[in-house]
């Protein structure tokens, strides 16, 4: 049988193919059997069918939707893709949180004259924490519009080469919410640099 | 007869830097006593601690001993937000670098500062315009400090120090970085500002400015060592000290 767009990494493929292909493919003998997958021509037989099997002391019936779950949790649990990708991400975030919180600083730096002097002329340090947080609020409005520009794009060529993405509500709220709040943490430096700016500086 | 107010009554400052285990005594009992109405001159050595004592004058540094009061208000010992209040209502500061926000116009430069004070918008830009006009920019409203020279970038400053009508004007070395002659522009500007209400302050080494002033402390290694009226100083003599 043919195939096409399949994709596979650290594991063997999914190939549907007839049971002696399958058996000759995998080496297995002629009463050993991994998964079957059953379409039913008459729908009708259902029922029966599955009455039947649950009989079986060796066979699991499981429906579309539980099939998709136990392998689903297979790939993200139980091989080491989903571990990897995690530590992927984790690492993307720490990565991120060190160049934010280091441009950050820097623009923090290079507007200290300016900060002391709007100290020195009474500005209360909420108003000087502002600057900080507007710097903090573009970065991150820039990180997460170029991210999804990213990962839209990335989407439509993986599409083409036969693997969906699936970008969730879910997923695009978690990541913004980890992106703000590794902007949140990677402000802290600068914020202290500026609550700690000696306004007499200015007149050095 | 006129109500001259105090404006800061400083009594026994001390300040002590303490870098590591050295202990620098740069304030050694100063006590002050400044007015409204006046320009005075605060001069003296390099490293005599005249900008120490604007500093702790203006509550930007507490002293280690002593007292001031800022219009009144016992600033050196409030929390520096506080102090910070006082300064943003009472004060006008003009700097020798200038200090403006560089990436805003002269009108902006001006008008953030007002909005600071709580100014709304529209209005913080109609005194700033007016303040600029005063000092002579009013055709370079839109112009950033990197388009201006150093003269007007000090006109800016002294615009957005007078802007908020503030009761003293503390000035530390003002015509340091300007030729003599926009120097003595910029000061006299300054001195326009003096009324009933309002006092300057201006540390300088410039001994041609003592024309300005109504009053020349001199300080030494920490203490006052004269306070009087100012005597013209000759014209043709000397430039400034050191
Ligand atoms: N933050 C500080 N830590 C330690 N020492 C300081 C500090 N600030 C100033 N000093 C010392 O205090 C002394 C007086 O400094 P200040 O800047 O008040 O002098 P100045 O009279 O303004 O001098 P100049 O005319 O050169 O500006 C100097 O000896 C300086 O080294
Ligand atoms: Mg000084």
């Amino acid at each position: 049988m043919a195939t096409h767009g399949i994709r596979s990494f650290t594991l063997n493929p999914y190939l549907f193919t007839t049971t002696t292909n399958a058996r000759r493919l995998l080496n297995v003998g002629e009463n050993q059997a991994m998964y079957y997958v059953i379409d039913l021509a008459d729908k009708q037989c259902g029922p029966a069918l599955a009455a039947w099997m649950k009989r079986q002391p060796d066979i699991q019936l499981l429906d579309t939707a539980t099939w998709s779950k136990k392998t689903q949790a297979f790939w993200v649990s139980g091989s080491g893709a989903g571990a990897a990708l995690l530590f992927t991400a984790i690492l993307g975030l720490f990565v991120g949180g060190v160049i934010v919180g280091q441009t950050l600083y820097s623009m923090t730096k290079e507007h200290l004259l300016e900060l002391a002097t709007l100290k020195a002329v009474g500005a209360r340090p909420f108003e000087l924490a502002g600057f900080v947080l507007w710097q903090v609020a573009f970065l991150a409005a820039a990180g997460v519009v170029s991210g999804f520009v990213l990962a839209l794009v990335l989407k439509r060529v993986l599409e083409n080469a036969g693997l969906t993405v699936v970008v969730s509500p879910e997923t695009v709220g978690l990541s913004v919410m980890a992106t703000i709040l590794m902007c949140a943490m990677a402000s802290i430096t600068s914020l202290v640099a500026v609550y700690k700016l000696e306004a007499a500086t200015v007149l050095r | 007869m006129s109500e001259k107010s105090i404006l800061i009554r400083a009594r026994g400052l001390a300040k002590t830097f303490r870098p590591a285990a050295i202990e620098t005594p740069v304030l050694r009992g100063i006590s002050i006593v400044i007015r409204s109405g006046e320009l005075a001159l605060l001069m003296g050595p390099s490293g005599s601690g005249k900008t120490t004592l604007l500093c702790v004058l203006s509550g930007l540094l507490r002293p280690s001993a002593g007292e001031v009061e800022l219009c009144g208000v016992p600033i050196s010992r409030l929390p520096d937000c506080a102090a910070a209040e006082v300064r943003r209502d009472k004060v006008g500061f003009v700097f020798q670098s200038y200090n403006l926000f560089p990436a805003l116009s002269a009108l902006d430069n001006v008008a953030e500062v007002l909005a600071l004070k709580g100014t709304p918008r529209e209005q913080a830009r109609g005194i700033a315009t007016e303040a600029l006009a005063r000092v002579g920019l009013g055709a370079r409203l839109g112009h950033r400090p990197g388009e201006l020279s150093g003269g007007e970038r000090q006109r800016v400053a002294i615009a957005r120090a007078l802007a908020g009508s503030p009761a003293l004007i503390l000035g530390d070395e003002p015509t340091a970085a300007l030729d003599r002659h926009t120097g003595m522009d910029i000061v006299q500007l300054i001195k326009d500002q003096v009324s009933e209400r309002c006092g300057v302050l201006l540390v300088t080494h410039d001994i041609r400015l003592t024309r300005f002033a109504d009053r020349v402390i001199e300080i030494d290694d920490g203490q006052i060592v004269s306070d009087g009226v100012a005597v013209a100083a000759d014209e043709t003599g000397g430039g400034s000290g050191g």
